[in-house]
């Protein structure tokens, strides 16, 4: 028996192989690259929002845009209505846990103990990174949590893409974020994507 | 005697052949595997062609090893576990009268073989006996009688007797 007819004989039984095998390995190398270039936790950001509603894909592109040459690749945004029964357990779980910037009301910040994830303002933070002539701080317990970005019945640049409820807003950065220079509880300098973007958000110009 | 299938030397020309064929396989499968290692490790973040050129290396790569288990690899297995079988199995000799050459190749557990028909008397009754001739020239005239040395049905040698 010549190799044709026995490559016949065999093609006849392993067809599936033939079919499914290019198709398994198509399959890993595409999840394998992805998994590899997948953003890294310094080159992604993650923007917990208080609202009614949010123009999610807009909000995160005009970011991404922004400090797309300063290494962002990615930028999520997570929105919950503070009125919504499992808005404090969104909170807890996906705010404190992945979130690097908060975009709360004045009603949320009362409801909870920000010294427990926020980052307290030092003169440091407060001289760098708050743009405001005379900035309006969230304070707690003698320390300054958040910066006011939005003033209750004011329109703020945000509100093209963000439903704000009828309040003051506050811009607060996670002290677990991996993108907030040494201000957090890991300390990395060079990363600072989440200081870049808190400056941008309070005024639209980094 | 005459030796149609020298076992010593064909064992070792088999299993030679076999892990020669393995090598080769196991280095171009090395080969592919590193490049394709190095590809992802250093690819960059645009990686759409590269994914497609990588699916279409790995593909043929796949069908070419699946092309080899089933047809050459497996073919040079089966030569070297039948010589080795041959090696140190049992031979049986058997003295017969030789009827026909089968033309065409047949298959003798997945080796190819041309068939002997020989027929040999006991008790007064006759009985027909095929061997498998898997190498050398094999040209008696009908009728002729010899004395076969065979192993599982191959045969390996023969001496005319009559």
């Amino acid at each position: 028996m010549k190799n044709k007819a026995l490559f016949k004989k065999s093609f006849a039984y392993d067809w599936p192989l033939y079919v499914v095998l290019p198709l398994v390995a198509g399959f890993s190398l595409s999840y394998l690259l992805n998994v590899i270039h997948q953003p890294k936790a310094y080159e992604k950001l993650n923007v917990f929002v208080a609202s009614t509603k949010i123009e999610s894909g807009a909000f995160c592109k005009d970011i991404e845009e922004k400090f797309h040459d300063n290494g962002l690749k990615e930028v999520t945004a997570v929105q919950s209505n503070p009125n919504d029964a499992l808005f404090a357990q969104k909170l807890n779980v996906v705010g404190y846990e992945g979130s690097d910037l908060f975009l709360l009301p004045e009603s949320v910040l009362k409801s909870i103990n920000p010294s427990d994830i926020m980052v307290p303002f030092n003169a440091e933070l407060e001289k760098n990174y708050v743009t405001e002539n005379a900035p309006v701080y969230y304070v707690s317990e003698g320390d300054s949590y958040g910066v006011r970005i939005k003033e209750k019945s004011v329109s703020h640049w945000l509100s093209s893409y963000i439903e704000f409820l009828d309040e003051d807003y506050y811009l607060c950065l996670n002290i677990k974020s991996k993108n907030i220079a040494s201000y957090g509880l890991y300390s990395s300098e060079s990363y600072d994507l989440a200081l870049k973007a808190f400056v941008y958000l309070q005024g639209g110009a980094a | 005697m005459i030796e149609l299938i020298d076992v010593k030397k064909e064992s070792e020309i088999a299993r030679f052949l076999k892990q020669k064929e393995l090598t080769i396989f196991i280095v171009i499968s090395l080969l592919v595997f590193s490049g394709v290692t190095l590809a992802i490790v250093f690819s960059k973040e645009e990686y759409t062609l590269l994914l497609w050129i990588l699916i279409a290396v790995l593909t043929l790569y796949i069908w070419g090893a699946l092309y080899f288990f089933s047809v050459p690899f497996k073919q040079a297995r089966r030569y070297d576990r039948f010589y080795q079988s041959a090696l140190n199995g049992l031979l049986s000799e058997d003295t017969v009268e030789v009827c026909s050459v089968i033309a065409g190749n047949i298959s003798k557990d997945g080796l190819e073989a041309k068939q002997l028909v020989t027929q040999f008397k006991e008790n007064g009754k006759i009985y027909e006996r095929d061997f498998y001739l898997l190498k050398g020239q094999f040209d008696l005239k009908e009728g002729t009688r010899i004395k076969a040395k065979s192993f599982s049905g191959v045969l390996l040698a023969y001496e005319v007797v009559s």
